[in-house]
């Protein structure tokens, strides 16, 4: 006679056998005392495992616990779609600055090789600072003449780029800021989040 | 005032209110603790990681699915807390302490019969403890969370057949154990 392995035992006894498996295991111990005593063994086995006690928990983890996490933001779902809106029109903003900054691409270059081959002058930084106070509009006539030619003056230059590069600022904290709201935000998921 | 369930807690978590958290805690703190004591085996370091796993569900408070009950996957959170931290830690550092005085709600009455069940449980959990990990984590969610061979599986990224096989040399392991300590 051909015995059931101890695998298969236990997994008779876990309720994990295939029907059909399961029903020649069940015809099997009927006849064979062997195999019987060992199932009663895994069974005892079982037992003792499952009537380990619990133990006490001897101090409270609700402190700690709430020590160790920030509170969620609650946002609903017309703030979730506003956020997301905010998030698309901040990505097209940033992707419109960066690609009017590559427009200025060759009075950068022309800059920076200036910059490379000589010391700067007390005056070239007074001019940039200058130039950072120039009204935006200057810095959008200038844009016209930058696109146009690699030789515009520096301080044109710097005012076209100070204000992309603040924009874009603007724009990564802002979508940064979002970010983060909405990874912090709750989201229930399944159909309580209706009756919510 | 009818108690919340924990779906409305969960509801308010998620909503920001902390103290719903903390009610859950609460209420899970010893269960979630005694799966992680099953897997450590050493209260100050189960105590340690039942905190990690509160802390790592809140974080993932999102992912939880609101139709199911909360215990089990609050248990199956820390069961996996743990299994980081011993695949991480150098095994040979496990040490099982005798904790005679913390069991919860032992009988009172018949002192032989307490004892006895005192005794069985500590070997018990020195047969526990004397696993690798990996098996132990298989007799944690197959015998005390009740989880089928699918599911140990799919929480532990084994194969059916290798669910199977852990659980068969787990068994047999404790059984050993358990023998050699004049028990079984």
């Amino acid at each position: 006679m051909k015995h059931i392995s101890d695998a298969d035992l236990q997994a008779f006894l876990d309720r994990e056998l295939p029907v059909e498996a399961a029903g020649l295991v069940s015809d099997h111990l009927q006849v064979c005392q062997a195999c019987a005593t060992r199932l009663e063994s895994f069974r005892g086995l079982f037992a003792s495992v499952e009537s380990l006690p619990e133990m006490a928990l001897q101090k409270d983890l609700v402190p700690g616990v709430l020590s160790g996490i920030e509170p969620k933001i609650a946002i609903g779902p017309r703030m979730r779609w506003l956020l997301l809106a905010e998030l698309a029109v901040g990505t097209a903003s940033l992707f419109t600055a960066l690609s009017w900054l590559k427009l200025s691409t060759p009075a950068w270059i022309a800059w920076l090789t200036t910059s490379l081959h000589s010391s700067v002058e007390p005056a070239d930084w007074v001019g940039w600072l200058t130039s950072l106070e120039t009204p935006v509009e200057n810095g959008l006539s200038a844009f016209g003449s930058l696109t146009a030619s690699a030789t515009v003056p520096l301080a044109a230059a710097l005012s076209v780029t100070g204000w992309a590069v603040f924009l874009a600022g603007l724009v990564i904290v802002g979508v940064a800021a979002n970010g983060v709201i909405l990874t912090r935000a709750g989201s229930p998921r399944g159909k309580d989040r209706r009756s919510a | 005032m009818p108690e919340l369930t924990d779906q409305a807690l969960v509801l308010g978590a998620l909503r920001g209110e902390v103290q719903a958290y903390g009610e859950l805690v609460r209420r899970y703190q010893t269960s979630v603790y005694n799966v992680c004591y099953r897997l450590m085996g050493e209260r100050q370091t189960a105590e340690d990681r039942a905190q990690d796993a509160f802390v790592r569900a809140y974080r993932r408070l999102e992912t939880f699915d609101l139709e199911r009950p909360f215990g089990p996957w609050i248990r199956r959170v820390a069961t996996n807390v743990c299994l980081n931290h011993l695949n991480r830690a150098d095994p040979a550092t496990a040490p099982l302490e005798e904790e005679f005085g913390e069991y919860a709600a032992a009988s009172l009455g018949e002192p032989e019969k307490e004892l006895q069940r005192r005794e069985m449980a500590e070997s018990v959990r020195a047969a526990l403890d004397s696993l690798p990990p990996h098996y132990r984590a298989v007799i944690e969610l197959r015998h005390y969370q009740d989880l089928s061979y699918a599911e140990i599986a799919s929480a532990l990224g084994l194969t059916m057949s290798e669910v199977k096989t852990h659980l068969y040399r787990a068994r047999k392991g404790l059984a050993d154990q358990l023998r050699s300590g004049g028990l079984r």
